[in-house]
């Protein structure tokens, strides 16, 4: 398990550096099939040796993006969802990585690469001026080892020798980043584990100590280095700055650096042993069940033979209840008067929300206002829309013929659906809407409901004009104003 | 050394020794959907951290007064009490925004994290027996937590929370028979009156929160006696629990996640601006607040309100008004759906016996499809509850997505069953998995054995 040939091809990172490494070498190819256009490579074309050295190159190149494309495709397929119920032996396949043991991999990832890629390079350009083949890695792809044990190879140029090097040791980075990692793969999907299985916590015992040890501190306190760094900021910008931003980064820096270093701390540094269990029956056993009801029975007899103390609790929980009845009472009136009370009465003026008198002509058509009577002006019960609209499109019913003076039609602002202000009003369709749930209603109709969840009209005020020239109220509303409830009237 | 002592001191008066034990060895589970719970636990924690400190600052109180503070664009308007006391907290106590817009995105997170443990709970069946209890005590911390999510924006007197409270109002006293006088006797009038504000600011900041706290005492009791459920796999099966034990591994890496929800949170605080009551103006009943939503949460209800037909009902002399059956009836149903699904569970199944190991979505194909398209009946609700803003995102007119909707809040559904149950059932055939329960012949077995006494 811990020396498979492949590299996991389920690695984000190696498709990515699988990718990168196919398309360089198919361009390399490209450069090579053009290759005699340029002038010093078709002198060396010219002599046998090169033309040879050319052919090894190209097979080399070719064997190289072949390997690679069926690497790439290997990749891809194995990012599908896999079968992970079906047993399988761990040579024949390699195992899928959990989640944890894939973070874990990518946090070491980074280190490994960048330390390795450093050192091949070193590596690569000591072998270009040593004139030494650079495959010392064992890990090479093979066309990069025929490249360099070919004897054209001495004659290539540096900076190829130096491509193929770095090649051959980008491919070794995956199987040495693999190998490393292999000890905290898990070791086998056993059969009938799921994909849904909890974890297997056996599994990170096999991480090498040592380096838990090393990594585990190392980032723990970083981590913890980072909370500190937050918390600092905290302070400074509390007492210098404040700005909400600075304040919330800063303390999301010093609550989160804690936070990952004590889980840091808690997955590499503390021991993971998996625990297995009994569970005890939930329920008791049934003596001690038979046991329990004889004792309250027994004590319950006692109880039972005092009639009167029995009635005298009884008489108890009654006077209670009448207590929390009575207490209950003192939180709020009676919906019956407040919920019927009528909020218009007859003569009363209209006046804008600032205590304006509403003319007959003080809407030009299409216009809208918000009018409450002249007692109550601003309040949320009796708030009222006025609209205009040409006088030979109102069609109101017939008993309503003279409720509209001029054009003028007001209706109560409460949506009869939820309560909420009816405050849009669209003049072209003569629509008034609500912004709550966007039901409708028409002006001309007597604002029935033509769209949206609202089922009653708005109730209409009747108007006259008052030798002023002021509209005021004939009366009350059409109906009660507001969402509808049980006791409301027809 | 001085914890020693402590301990001792403590042990030679409640003798603790052996539950210490106990509870340092208990066995817990490593999986990522049973953090779910964990989270809304802890953003109940940072909930209670964040309010304390907002109550000292607010005034549960809409009596009117003048703005005079520093954000200027409100200066001399007429407003709450209430709201000059949040406006004063946001713009004027230092960290007072910070700390006011981790509580409001806090609340978000706790009522998301209860849902998504909700429906890990429900798609791989924990609810079964011995845990039906504890789905009951779950479902009243979910029920408790909507609640108090909408008291706490409800109280703010900003445009938003008044137009909420308006709607709030306008269900309560469409319930038949009772709905006035409860609505009164909760609301004390018709809404908005003076004596609302207190009132749902005791209950936003004592009695729920303490009803929470005591259930998610009783829900972790219930948890500690009963162990917690494992997936299946090797060495799972309802006789045995398989995990970590809780110290000291588990404990560090649960307070870890605490002080990372806690991160999270402070950088949405800090970061992201939420409930903007500046923005939306102090309520007064001639503004209006087009495009107004509550909270995600409460999206369901709103988008049932608005997809609902205008029917109401006449009986007699009586009135049942439009609101009440998507406003109340339907979340009353959805919620008396959930607590009766264990039990109604049973009888479709036929399985009464007790379960520790958890089935698979898939392993469930029937319950996992009716899960799925309940859910995306919902989604299509939630949806609904903005579909003025999407139909002003893509001018387009209310009617048509709406007409839209009605239709697929029945047709989606059924889709989603259906494609659900077939992939349910193509991944079984696929990558067939062994099954955790027990052979008849293994449960005879088990019965004919002796209980251990």
């Amino acid at each position: 398990m811990t020396d498979r040939e492949e590299p996991n091809p389920g690695s984000l990172l190696q498709i990515v550096a699988n990718a990168w490494k196919l398309v360089r070498s198919l361009a390399a190819v490209a450069k090579q099939s053009s290759a005699p256009e340029t002038a010093s490579q078709a002198a060396a074309a010219e002599s046998s040796e090169g033309r040879e050295a050319a052919r090894l190159r190209k097979g080399a190149w070719i064997v190289i993006g072949a390997s690679l494309v069926w690497k790439g495709a290997r990749a891809l397929s194995s990012l599908r969802l896999k079968p992970s119920a079906e047993p399988r032996t761990a040579a024949a396949e390699p195992a899928q990585e959990e989640p944890a043991v894939r973070k874990e991999k990518w946090l070491m990832l980074g280190a490994l690469l960048s330390w390795k890629a450093g050192k091949s390079l070193a590596r690569s350009t000591a072998a270009t001026f040593l004139e030494q083949p650079a495959s010392e890695s064992g890990a090479a792809s093979a066309g990069a080892a025929r490249l360099a044990e070919s004897p054209a190879a001495s004659t290539t140029p540096p900076a190829e020798t130096a491509w193929a090097a770095l090649q051959a040791s980008a491919s070794a980075v995956g199987q040495v980043v693999n190998r490393t990692l292999a000890d905290t793969t898990p070791v086998e999907d056993l059969p009938g584990t799921g994909r849904g299985a909890d974890r297997n916590l056996d599994r990170e015992n096999e991480v090498n100590l040592e380096r838990r040890e090393r990594w585990g501190t190392l980032l723990a306190m970083s981590a913890a280095l980072a909370g500190v760094a937050g918390g600092i900021a905290f302070v400074v910008t509390f007492w210098t700055d404040g700005r909400n931003e600075w304040l919330g980064s800063s303390a999301a820096v010093f609550l989160g650096g804690f936070g990952l270093a004590m889980v840091l701390w808690a997955h590499w540094l503390t021991a993971h042993k998996e625990a297995v269990e009994p569970r005890e029956r939930v329920s008791s056993p049934p003596p001690e069940q038979q046991q329990a009801a004889q004792e309250f029975l027994t004590g319950a007899a006692d109880i039972r033979r005092r009639r009167l103390l029995q009635w005298m609790g009884v008489a108890g929980l009654g006077a209670l209840g009448s207590i929390v009845i009575s207490l209950i009472r003192s939180l709020g009136l009676p919906p019956s008067p407040a919920l019927e009370t009528d909020v218009w009465k007859r003569g009363q003026r209209l006046m804008t929300v600032d205590g304006v008198p509403v003319g007959v002509d003080s809407l030009a058509p299409g216009g809208m206002i918000v009018v409450f009577p002249e007692n109550a002006v601003g309040s949320e019960k009796t708030q009222t829309v006025l609209v205009r609209v040409r006088q030979d499109l109102v069609q109101l019913p017939p008993q309503r013929s003279d409720w509209a003076p001029g054009g003028n039609l007001a209706y109560s602002r409460i949506c009869t659906h939820a309560g909420c202000s009816v405050g849009m009003y669209e003049a072209n369709s003569h629509l008034l809407m609500c912004p709550c749930h966007q039901s409708t209603f028409n002006v001309l109709t007597g604002a029935l409901p033509t769209g949206g969840p609202a089922a009653r009209p708005l109730p209409q005020l009747p108007l006259y004009v008052d030798s002023n020239g002021h509209l005021r109220a004939a009366d009350g509303f059409s109906d009660y104003p507001g969402p509808g409830f049980w006791g409301m009237p027809s | 050394m001085i914890g020693a002592g402590i301990a001792r001191w403590v042990d030679s008066r409640v003798r603790l020794a052996k539950f210490v034990r106990k509870a340092l060895n208990h066995v817990f589970p490593d999986h990522w959907s049973f953090m779910l719970g964990e989270i809304a636990l802890y953003a109940f924690v940072i909930l209670v951290i964040t309010g304390t400190f907002m109550a000292m600052f607010f005034h549960g109180s809409s009596a009117k007064v003048i703005y005079h503070g520093s954000y200027r664009p409100l200066d001399g308007v007429q407003v709450s009490s209430a709201y000059q006391s949040v406006l004063h907290l946001s713009f004027d106590v230092p960290a007072g925004l910070l700390i006011r817009q981790m509580h409001h995105w806090a609340a978000d997170i706790f009522i998301g994290a209860i849902v998504a443990h909700l429906l890990r709970i429900f798609f791989t069946a924990a609810y079964r027996r011995p845990r039906e209890i504890n789905w009951l005590v779950g479902l009243t911390l979910l029920v408790l937590a909507l609640a108090n999510g909408y008291l706490g924006y409800s109280i703010c007197g900003d445009l938003l929370s008044g137009a909420g409270l308006r709607i709030g109002y306008a269900i309560m006293l469409s319930i038949p028979v009772i709905g006035p006088w409860i609505t009164f006797l909760a609301l004390g009038g018709t809404v908005p009156v003076a004596a609302t504000v207190p009132r749902l600011y005791a209950l936003h900041i004592f009695l729920v929160p303490a009803l929470i706290t005591l259930l998610i005492g009783v829900h972790l009791a219930i948890i500690w006696r009963q162990l917690h459920t494992n997936y299946p796999g090797p060495k799972r099966t309802d006789k045995t629990i398989v995990g970590a034990r809780l110290w000291p591994s588990y404990t560090l890496k649960s307070l870890g996640l605490f002080l990372l929800l806690f991160a999270v949170v402070a950088a949405m605080g800090g970061l992201l601006q939420i409930d903007p009551v500046w923005i939306y103006g102090p309520y007064n009943p001639v503004a209006i607040l087009p495009g107004a939503q509550p909270d995600w949460y409460l999206g369901w209800v709103e988008g049932a309100m608005r997809l609902f037909p205008g029917v109401n009902l006449r009986l007699g002399r009586y009135l049942v008004p439009e609101v009440f059956f998507p406003g109340f009836l339907f979340p009353v149903l959805v919620f008396m759906g959930l607590y009766a699904w264990p039990f109604l569970e049973k009888f479709l199944t036929f399985d009464f016996r007790t379960h520790h190991v958890l089935r698979l979505p898939r392993q469930q194909p029937w319950i996992t499809a009716f899960g799925c398209a309940v859910l995306s009946g919902m989604l299509v609700l939630l949806f609904a509850g903005g579909d003025d803003v999407v139909a002003l995102a893509e001018n387009g007119s209310v009617t048509q997505i709406r007409t839209l909707l009605r239709i697929l809040v029945f047709v989606l559904p059924a889709v989603t069953f259906a494609l659900v149950y077939l992939l349910c059932r193509l991944a079984n055939w696929k990558y067939p998995v062994a099954s955790a329960e027990q052979t008849p012949e293994e449960i005879l077995q088990e019965e004919s054995t002796p209980q251990p006494q």
